[in-house]
């Protein structure tokens, strides 16, 4: 009872003061992709605590896991186990019953946004196969606007124009570097999990904030690839042409404003660059996203030892 | 543009390919598949993209030629033209290189830059 109840408050807890904390994380002198790992890390360990507390509320004899917490003899476990109450039966089913609940609806919208994701990315990857030249595994659209983006998924592909071959070699490399690391991170697939989270259960601010910073991060996140690679001059470089080039009538125009964010970033960044071995940050990025559950199991452990302090028959 | 099925967008790569135009059989010649096709699947999808306004066609004979509508070229830049300008699903399936953002967006990274420059 004791895990369960750590458990759902550590979801509560992630769920709603998530990006308050993970935004901290968003700064030039971190690395964007820890960060991101932060953000993922958090909304899956949302859903996991509350299922697993979903899972414990209900199933029976599932209090000797308290024991993992050295709470398996803890009062609100006698009170389970000798003769119920029919009130805090009704109000675990209810609990556990919300939990499953949220999980399928997330599921519903899970199964209907990707299966329309997939169907568009189909046809515009059959039409672009159509258009374009495969050359080194891109394809190449005969057009003079330098554009580039790419489309994921297991057969995804970067999409760049004769504009962007036509730039100075090294920005042109670093254009492509930027999209090969979308594909490589499979920031698409991120990018699908934020929108079905934020579709599904907009109520949760770490769900409804998710498409947002996520699409930030990973961009951050393929600069900062594309700039250990070529240096982060091509890489601004390269946003400056592809951006000179945007003619008002297009949707590029009005990118202005982000790519001078992300200009400054890169020149800031070059600070940050190399002070931890990636692997390691990772690591320590997902434990770090986890201590704020650890914190709330430590909590309610300690808010039930008291309250069967003062439940104890004097 | 209306969408193109993955053998439409083949059949449109082989008239594209041509300098002149083609005949079913033709068509059907050119065809690189997996698995070797009929004639009358060749005949259906080219009567498809006529219904879809990709191809034109002339009676030669007793058969049909068939010709793209338009070239290449121009069904890149149409195609391109839909990426660029459709805020619904292209905007949420692709990463661009610099892609219009968010105000949401916006925000997030210049508070970023500012939480630096606040402390440094």
């Amino acid at each position: 009872m004791t895990l369960a109840l750590g458990l759902l408050m550590a979801a509560v807890v992630i769920g709603v003061a998530g990006p308050a904390y993970l935004c901290i994380a968003v700064k030039p002198s971190v690395r964007p992709g820890l960060a991101l790992v932060g953000w993922v890390t958090s909304m899956a360990l949302m859903v996991v605590a509350a299922l697993v507390a979903a899972v414990l509320l209900v199933a029976p004899h599932a209090y000797v896991l308290d024991g993992l917490i050295g709470m398996r003899h803890s009062c609100v476990n006698v009170i389970r186990a000798s003769g119920e109450v029919a009130w805090g039966h009704v109000a675990r089913s209810a609990g556990a019953a919300a939990v499953f609940g949220a999980a399928g609806w997330v599921a519903v919208v899970a199964a209907r946004l990707s299966w329309h994701r997939r169907r568009w990315r189909r046809e515009h990857l059959a039409l672009l196969r159509a258009v374009c030249r495969c050359e080194r595994s891109i394809l190449w659209m005969d057009e003079d606007t330098p554009v580039a983006y790419s489309v994921g998924g297991r057969r995804g592909a970067i999409v760049a124009t004769r504009g962007v071959a036509r730039l100075r070699p090294r920005e042109r490399d670093a254009i492509l570097a930027h999209e090969h690391a979308h594909m490589r991170g499979r920031h698409h697939l991120l990018l699908l999990v934020a929108d079905v989270m934020a579709k599904a259960l907009p109520f949760v601010p770490l769900c409804r904030r998710a498409p947002g910073a996520i699409r930030v991060l990973v961009e951050l996140a393929a600069d900062a690839a594309a700039a250990r690679l070529h240096g982060p001059g091509p890489v601004r470089a390269g946003l400056l042409a592809v951006v000179g080039h945007g003619t008002p009538s297009t949707a590029l125009a009005m990118s202005r404003d982000a790519v001078e964010a992300r200009l400054r970033w890169l020149a800031d960044e070059r600070v940050a660059l190399g002070w931890l071995p990636a692997r390691v940050g990772y690591a320590l990025a997902a434990v770090l996203a986890l201590t704020p559950a650890l914190v709330s199991i430590a909590i309610v452990t300690l808010v039930v030892l008291v309250y069967c302090l003062g439940v104890r028959p004097a | 543009m209306r969408g193109l099925g993955e053998l439409e967008a083949k059949v449109m790569d082989v008239l594209w390919s041509a300098s002149e135009p083609l005949r079913v059989r033709e068509v059907l010649e050119r065809l690189h598949t997996p698995r070797p096709l009929a004639y009358t699947t060749v005949m259906t999808v080219l009567d498809n993209l006529h219904g879809k306004g990709w191809v034109r066609r002339e009676r030669a004979g007793r058969a049909y030629e068939y010709t793209a509508s338009e070239t290449r070229e121009e069904a890149g830049a149409k195609l391109l033209r839909d990426v660029l300008h459709s805020s619904g699903d292209a905007e949420q399936v692709l990463l661009h290189f610099a892609r219009s953002a968010t105000p949401e967006e916006s925000d997030i990274l210049r508070r970023a830059l500012d939480r630096r420059g606040g402390r440094g």
